[in-house]
């Protein structure tokens, strides 16, 4: 079951080659269903797919409208129906399959993207980051920096630990979803390798536990989504 | 392996870099080339729709009013038939009277006439 990850160093920094092969293609997954989807827009009644588009959007505008109030800022919402997308895509990436080479390291080649913390948490750092951006742009700098005093300036260390722990909580969440996820279908997976006999039973549980990761994918996707929306909400008022 | 460690952790930090850009990268693209576009859409459905509304409800008014208009008319219509039957009727009767009494005259003269005729008849008869 050990296995390495493909990283090559580049200009001092590491990247890990996996990680970059999925998340590139679940941007371009995402990038082509949006794109085409809504290539040819009718205000009249509208086809399957951009029904489809229209629907999601509906749905991450009624999320932030629920936490933000009434607000139409563009970049928020297309921030929020891209995040839902990509998640979702990603977080089903390594449902189906998963690639890993055979030789006397094994390499794992193919898994969800969000199976690994760096993604994840990336992600939540730069939501995070976001919302103090916001804080800043909209009350100042000097508003900002006293929020980190209030409601009395003995919270001090309390609000700036509540800050890491809103990132790493927001992008370990669904780190472990997904993670567990995986490792219980490698696990089944690995079953093959027993036999005929352990193989097909494994099978049934296999499904079910696909059925599941999905269903996960999307709940995590709509939970980061919500969260998301929450923090700068926070940071709105 | 990894550029920093945390607690022990390997961290990557040109995957996280990669990472940053490339979903930046995916909502830039996608809120320019589309929700702009499919947020316009949606705008201007709702204002149709609204509109639509509005001159349902419009149309409705009038309709109603018209409705009432017309109730209106039909009332008057039948109270104007009503009296008109009742007129003629009246009108009926009186010609009916007359026009007995009218018969009684003609008949009464018509008996006259042949008693007279008769008398002048036996007259003769008696001459001859």
């Amino acid at each position: 079951m050990e296995h390495t990850r493909p990283q090559v160093v580049l200009l001092n920094l590491t990247f890990d080659l996996s990680i970059i092969l999925t998340t590139t293609i679940a941007a371009m997954i995402v990038f082509i269903i949006a794109y085409f989807a809504t290539r040819q827009l009718t205000e009249g009644i509208p086809y399957k797919w951009q029904n489809f588009m229209e629907w999601l959007l509906d749905f991450v505008r009624d999320i932030m409208i629920n936490s933000l109030g009434q607000n139409t800022n563009l970049f928020i919402l297309s921030t929020g129906v891209s995040l839902l997308m990509y998640l979702f895509i990603a977080n089903i990436l390594g449902v189906p399959f998963s690639i890993i080479t055979s030789e006397e390291h094994p390499v794992s080649w193919w898994r969800s993207p969000t199976a690994d913390a760096h993604v994840t948490m990336t992600l939540a750092i730069m939501i995070i980051a976001y919302t103090h951006f916001i804080d800043i742009r909209l009350h100042g700098f000097k508003h900002y920096f006293l929020s980190f005093f209030k409601p009395f300036k003995a919270l001090f260390a309390i609000n700036i630990l509540e800050q890491f722990a809103t990132t790493l909580t927001l992008g370990l969440r669904l780190f472990g979803n997904i993670y567990a996820g995986e490792v219980m279908l490698a696990l089944l997976a690995g079953a093959v390798t027993h036999g005929f006999a352990i193989a097909s039973l494994a099978i049934f549980p296999m499904l079910i536990w696909q059925a599941f990761c999905v269903f996960i994918g999307a709940i995590q996707a709509y939970i980061f989504v919500t969260l998301t929306m929450v923090y700068i909400a926070h940071r709105l008022t | 392996m990894g550029d920093i460690t945390l607690f022990g952790l390997p961290i990557s930090l040109g995957t996280m870099v990669y990472q940053a850009l490339i979903f930046t990268v995916l909502v830039f693209i996608l809120k320019k080339l589309v929700f702009k576009k499919l947020i316009g859409v949606l705008d201007n459905r709702k204002q149709h729709i609204e509109n639509q509304l509005l001159l349902t409800e419009q149309y409705k008014q009038e309709a109603e009013k018209n409705l009432e208009l017309s109730t209106e008319v039909l009332i008057q219509a039948r109270k104007d038939a009503r009296e008109i039957r009742k007129h003629s009727e009246h009108q009926a009767k009186l010609m009916i009277l007359d026009a007995r009494a009218k018969a009684k005259d003609i008949l009464k003269e018509a008996k006259e006439e042949s008693s007279r005729s008769r008398s002048f008849l036996h007259k003769d008869s008696k001459g001859a």
